[in-house]
């Protein structure tokens, strides 16, 4: 037993070094990533497909979590993809990310904290609402008869 | 000070793809999910059951929120509770008939999974009971944790929660830990007891990790 955890220690250490610049690396990949505005194109145009499901109610509709699904899905094909993209053409100089804290997290939330990802659709709603003029309530039908 | 934390979380990932390998295989948003927050420390717990069973009325007490206006639930709701030094996220689902056909899309990630039951209820036991074993027999819901809610201890033609455990043949499930507790939700008994074994049985499953990453810690 003892010889078994004496290998392992040595696989840790070595791999801390290693692991945390790669940890770096593909933070700062990331970021850059969900920053680009192919990335946020994505998101709106994914939020424009399906703002119009979401109320502002406590209670969950059923297809809020089809569309979470399918958002994790879209959102994840298109990262890794980029991703590796990213990583193949790392330029050692710049690009190290020590510096974890900001945005980042709060986007990184809604990839796979549901409520986060509700709120994110909830205040693209109130945006949309919010320009939109609802024309519908300036028009009203009714029945007209007339006697001849 | 974040930065720092979530370094530590990176190194814990690592050291758990080194112990169990087939886990690098998991997508990059999983990996980063759990980047988050002290991710031991939160559990995700399932909230099912037939209509009518109480899991709504449940849910609301654990948040310490008014029950008097409970209706049935058509969607899902999702309540975040601190308790015993854990954050607990509780999924409760609808249970109408037509409802129970997308339980499965929140099985993934589920720490335990509580099943309530309406003790009064004598004419739908074999329905509840077909619905409890078609989720134990789930993949995804592979060894996950049980709890039972023997619920409306209240009404006198309630089945106590020996006599329930009994009929929903609780006792031949070798699997995995469970348990069977008894309440009253509406009248605020029993369900803070309930989510003390839940605690319980989560602790010892964190104990059994952390024991296993001390036989790797190096030694200075």
């Amino acid at each position: 037993m003892t010889e078994l955890s004496e290998a392992t220690f040595e696989y840790i250490n070595t791999t801390n070094v290693n692991s945390d610049r790669y940890f770096s690396q593909i933070i700062g990949c990331i970021e850059e990533i969900i920053m680009d505005e192919e990335f946020i194109h994505l998101q709106n145009t994914f939020m424009e497909e399906y703002w119009t499901e979401f109320d502002n109610e406590e209670e969950n509709k059923l297809i809020y979590m089809d569309i979470f699904k399918k958002y994790i899905a879209t959102v994840e094909k298109f990262i890794e993809y980029r991703l590796l993209q990213c990583i193949n053409s790392f330029d050692m100089k710049g690009k190290e990310k020590m510096n974890l804290d900001g945005e980042i997290f709060e986007i990184l939330e809604t990839f796979s904290d549901f409520e986060a990802f509700k709120t994110m659709f909830l205040d693209y709603k109130a945006m949309k609402e919010g320009k939109a003029i609802d024309f519908s309530k300036e028009v009203v039908i009714s029945k007209c008869s007339i006697k001849i | 000070m974040r930065s720092l934390v979530v370094q530590q979380r990176w190194r814990s990932i690592q050291l758990e793809i080194g112990l169990y390998p087939e886990n690098a295989q998991e997508g990059l948003l999983s990996i980063l999910r759990k980047l988050r927050a002290a991710p031991e420390r939160e559990l995700r717990l399932l909230l099912l059951g037939l209509d009518n069973a109480g899991k709504t009325t449940i849910l609301k007490t654990l948040a310490s929120e008014d029950i008097t206006h409970v209706t049935p639930t058509a969607g899902f709701n999702i309540k975040s509770v601190i308790t015993d030094g854990f954050k607990l996220n509780v999924w409760d689902i609808g249970g109408q008939r037509k409802i129970r056909p997308y339980w499965k899309n929140y099985f993934e990630n589920t720490d335990v999974l509580i099943y309530v039951v309406d003790a009064a209820d004598k004419r739908r036991l074999e329905e509840t009971g077909i619905e409890l074993y078609e989720l134990l027999s789930d993949d995804k819901l592979e060894n996950v944790p049980l709890l039972v809610y023997a619920n409306k201890q209240d009404l006198p033609e309630a089945l106590s929660a020996a006599d329930l455990a009994q009929t929903l043949g609780l006792p031949t499930i070798k699997d995995r830990a469970w348990q069977i507790q008894s309440c009253a939700a509406s009248q605020g008994i029993g369900v803070r007891e309930g989510m003390e074994w839940v605690c319980k049985s989560i602790k010892k499953k964190i104990e059994c990790k952390t024991d296993l990453k001390m036989v790797f810690k190096p030694s200075k």
